[in-house]
């Protein structure tokens, strides 16, 4: 058999092969954005036909004070999911990596919340933050007897009470950059250490680079997680109204 | 306040065009932070 034939061949079972995962990708991707695209130049109910009325729908989503609102809320959000949420998780990953005394441990008790529902974990936190009986406000009672700040419902508080919920639950960045520092040769750190370099600068002038990817993927996750974050907001504040959540 | 309570809000009010524009402008901003973050840390070129 010639070796353009098996060329040839080889390409069509490549083609085979290809063809469940493109319909998968058609069926329930590339369909639905362009439906979206579609439908979001008219003013649709479900059950009528679609009635086409140009970027309107856009227009009025701009115009919306809570849409300004939402923008702003994503910057400060993103922000913080880049710098301290994904800084956070590393930071404990590069803390496992060395593996002190207690690191199982303390492995053990960071990967916890990973099995609690969101739903679950977001109403824990509505209990910590509640105004009449939760942790926080009883403890600054002990100091401020008449205190009381209900944290999800009142600006700006309420910004960061549902940032709280989220911020230091950094399991799926750790687990990947932790990943990727476990890949790192040993030969590299043996190499450094014998140059006389300290732990600080093996952390930053060769794990830290070596992990670019891994870090890089976690923000995008992380930021892009807040776009569609819905059941932290839904939960807490109630959908979060405009002028709650400032 | 967020894009997808703003989503879920038009969805439930069965204004599903409005939600599909909103739900358009998330797709966008997903699309523009993955290009971004990409970029800012090169992940397109080999770490070793």
């Amino acid at each position: 058999m010639s070796g353009k034939k098996l060329g040839r061949k080889k390409l069509i079972w490549i083609y085979v092969f290809l063809v469940p995962i493109t319909a998968v990708f058609i069926m329930f991707y590339l369909v639905p954005i362009l439906t979206v695209f579609v439908t979001s130049l008219t003013k649709w109910d479900g059950f009528n036909a679609p009635d086409f009325i140009g970027i309107d729908n856009f227009r009025r989503l701009f115009g919306l004070q809570s849409f300004r609102i939402s923008l702003r809320n994503l910057a400060g959000w993103g922000l913080l999911a880049a710098v301290v949420h994904v800084g956070f998780g590393v930071l404990v990953a590069f803390i496992i990596f060395k593996a002190p005394k207690g690191a199982r441990l303390v492995k053990i008790v960071y990967m916890i919340p990973s099995v609690i529902s969101v739903a679950a974990w977001t109403l824990i936190y509505k209990f910590i933050f509640d105004d009449s009986f939760g942790i926080v406000n009883s403890f600054i009672r002990l100091f401020i007897p008449d205190f009381s700040v209900n944290w999800f419902y009142e600006s700006p508080y309420a910004f960061w009470s549902v940032t709280f919920v989220w911020l230091f639950y950094a399991v799926t960045v750790t687990l990947v950059v932790l990943s990727d520092l476990l890949a790192i040769p040993k030969e590299l750190h043996e190499a450094a250490y014998m140059d006389g370099a300290k732990e600080w600068q093996v952390a930053l002038k060769i794990n830290l680079p070596l992990c670019r990817n891994s870090i890089g993927t976690s923000v995008i996750v992380s930021v892009t997680a807040r776009i569609a974050m819905y059941e932290a907001i839904a939960l807490t504040t109630r959908g979060g109204a405009p002028e709650t959540i400032r | 306040m967020n894009i997808s309570v703003i989503l879920v809000n038009a969805i439930t009010d069965m204004n599903y065009g409005f939600a599909n524009a909103a739900a358009l402008i998330m797709i966008l901003l997903g699309i523009v932070i993955l290009l971004l973050i990409n970029k800012l840390f090169r992940m397109n070129e080999p770490v070793w």
